[in-house]
């Protein structure tokens, strides 16, 4: 009987463990997981900020004088308009 | 500055999540058309294999048309091609506009995409050749996958690239689904082509390769498109973002335990299949939270499937997720196990998961990304919706009928008095169902492959908003990117 295939088995299961973990506890002392409820946040922007669906890509040709038409206005509530709020590491800001 | 003009921060992130877009153009093109040319390779073999339950004596006389090898192909061609292409292509995508940096790597994944599709060609023609290594799930043969490996290899370097230049620090958690799965998936296929495996542990191995395939490379994925695409087209965050992460680790830590649970009733260890059976039953909690958090997420709000292509798919697709997730976890019991398996309930079941969660929302992530990518919009939402009505009602007839004749004919296998011919005369409709649910698929695919070849091409007209199935209410779908537009074209350098 050869004990390679379970020595094997055993050098994948200590490594995908010493993987996960290494990247769970440098996640941890990286900050990733302090202030979660600020993270849902970083898929907005300036331009596309939250409480504005958002499902185009081109320059919607929209006419100011139809904003008062009548139309299912988007939830811009003041709780959930928190974009103001959020800073982004590295953001846009430094690219021309 | 006019009031109906954008602020400059505004100008530069609309500009610079073009630029980040545009990076990832030719790679997710690529990967994606790729992936959708083995779709339809596939959905014939799947039309061919379905087709012969119900005229047996069709197609026999050449061994490369027979069940044996279209069946495998079928398989083959969709989970290695189509859902891990396109798979990788949407992945792409949303990596590079969730670290909001420009794509590293382009030539190691445009070197991936050649790799990939010589190993699918080598895989496909193989199995059809009859050199099939009798391994489900992984019936190329070996010389196929000397070229996906270091494909999905090729894929992960530079993942881990274009990590090392994010311009952002909180990992948003669409980030760890995608990078956890392209760790996962080549630890995965490189863990199960070792050569150490015979005998009773091949077939353990065998399952938990193949049920960790669907839950640790295509899973993430579709997870982690839908958490980016149902709060960004609706406008609102996820519903609890530390749910998110309460999944993502959960599936994480149970997930891998499960597989020999396939293999109930046959000569493995009680151990095995009972450890197995707790973690399929506790990835109740990640599937869950998922549920709870995509639908709070779009509670309210419904009524916007009815306008936006990517909603609907992505809905379609993570509500599917729930159901086919809950049903794996009480398939996985052993009372239900002696009934079910080896009845057409399990495949019923796989394409519950594969096509009805996994190739819906990447459906939904193709609308979404491909107008991006390309500055064009989709041509058609007539085509559009024929695509979704085709393939959800195709899916849904697929799963109705294999799941009530499957239970029929597990029921039947277990009494002794009904005789097998019986069984097999009873399935007949249930297997007619499926080959025109499955018809249904097909010709939305044939759909889907045509909207993809005219936006590459960016035929039609141009249009001047987004393609929903019917004109939305003003103010439903809308951004600030009028405003946007208009400062961009008097200040073009910014």
């Amino acid at each position: 009987m050869t004990y390679v295939p379970l020595l094997t088995i055993f050098v994948i299961l200590i490594t995908g463990a010493a993987i996960t973990l290494t990247v769970l506890f440098r996640s941890i002392q990286d900050g990733q997981f302090s202030n979660l409820e600020s993270g849902a946040y970083v898929i907005f922007d300036e331009d596309e900020p939250v409480g504005v669906p958002q499902d185009q890509v081109f320059w919607q040709d929209s006419d100011p004088d139809d904003a008062s038409s009548d139309h299912t206005s988007p939830d811009r509530s003041p709780e959930n308009d928190r974009s103001a709020d959020l800073s982004v590491n590295g953001s846009s800001s430094s690219t021309s | 500055m006019p009031e109906s003009q954008a602020s400059e921060t505004e100008v530069l992130e609309a500009n610079w999540r073009r630029k980040v877009d545009r990076s990832t153009k030719w790679p997710v093109v690529a990967f994606i058309a790729s992936g959708t040319f083995w779709l339809l390779v596939g959905s014939v073999f799947a039309i061919i294999a379905s087709l012969k339950f119900n005229m047996p004596d069709w197609l026999v006389q050449q061994g490369w048309l027979t069940f044996g090898r279209v069946r495998p192909a079928h398989l083959n061609t969709v989970i290695y091609g189509w859902i891990s292409m396109t798979g990788v292509g949407v992945a792409t995508w949303l990596w590079a506009r969730l670290l909001k940096t420009e794509l590293r790597g382009r030539w190691l994944l445009m070197g991936s995409v050649v790799l990939w599709n010589i190993g699918m060609t080598i895989g496909t023609i193989g199995i059809l050749a009859g050199y099939s290594r009798s391994i489900e799930w992984v019936e190329m043969p070996l010389a196929a996958f000397a070229f996906i490996v270091p494909a999905m290899a090729m894929v992960t370097a530079a993942f881990l690239i274009t990590l090392r230049h994010r311009r952002v620090h909180h990992l948003f958690i669409s980030v760890w689904y995608t990078g956890a799965a392209m760790i996962w998936g080549p630890f995965l296929v490189i863990a199960f082509l070792l050569p150490i495996y015979s005998g009773v542990p091949e077939s353990m191995a065998n399952w938990w390769f193949a049920h960790n395939i669907l839950g640790l490379w295509i899973t993430p994925i579709g997870i982690a498109a839908a958490y980016y695409l149902i709060p960004k087209v609706l406008g609102r965050p996820v519903y609890s973002y530390h749910l998110s992460y309460l999944g993502f680790w959960t599936l994480a830590l149970f997930y891998n335990w499960a597989g020999v649970h396939h293999l109930v009733g046959g000569p493995v260890p009680q151990w095995s299949e009972t450890v197995s059976i707790v973690f399929s039953m506790m990835m109740i909690i990640p599937v869950v939270v998922v549920a709870v958090n995509h639908h709070l997420t779009v509670v309210g709000h419904f009524k916007k499937l009815i306008y936006s292509p990517t909603l609907r798919f992505v809905v379609f697709g993570a509500m599917s997720y729930t159901a086919v997730s809950l049903q794996g976890s009480f398939q996985s019991l052993r009372f239900w196990q002696e009934v079910t398996h080896f009845t057409h309930y399990v495949v019923g079941h796989a394409h519950l998961g594969v096509y009805a969660f996994a190739t819906m929302i990447l459906f939904g992530a193709v609308y979404y990304i491909m107008p991006r990518i390309m500055d064009w919009e989709w041509e058609s939402p007539r085509l559009i919706s024929i695509h979704f009505w085709t393939v959800g009602l195709g899916i849904g007839m697929y799963v109705t009928a294999l799941t009530i004749g499957g239970t029929i004919q597990g029921f039947q296998l277990l009494d002794a008095d009904v005789a097998f011919l019986q069984i097999v005369e009873d399935l007949k409709p249930w297997l007619w169902a499926r080959s025109v649910g499955g018809t249904l698929m097909v010709i939305g695919h044939f759909v889907f492959a045509y909207l993809l070849y005219r936006i590459i091409r960016r035929s039609g007209v141009a249009q001047t908003g987004p393609t929903y199935f019917r004109p939305a209410p003003e103010g439903m779908f809308g951004s600030r990117a009028a405003d946007v537009k208009a400062s961009l074209e008097e200040r073009p350098g910014l």
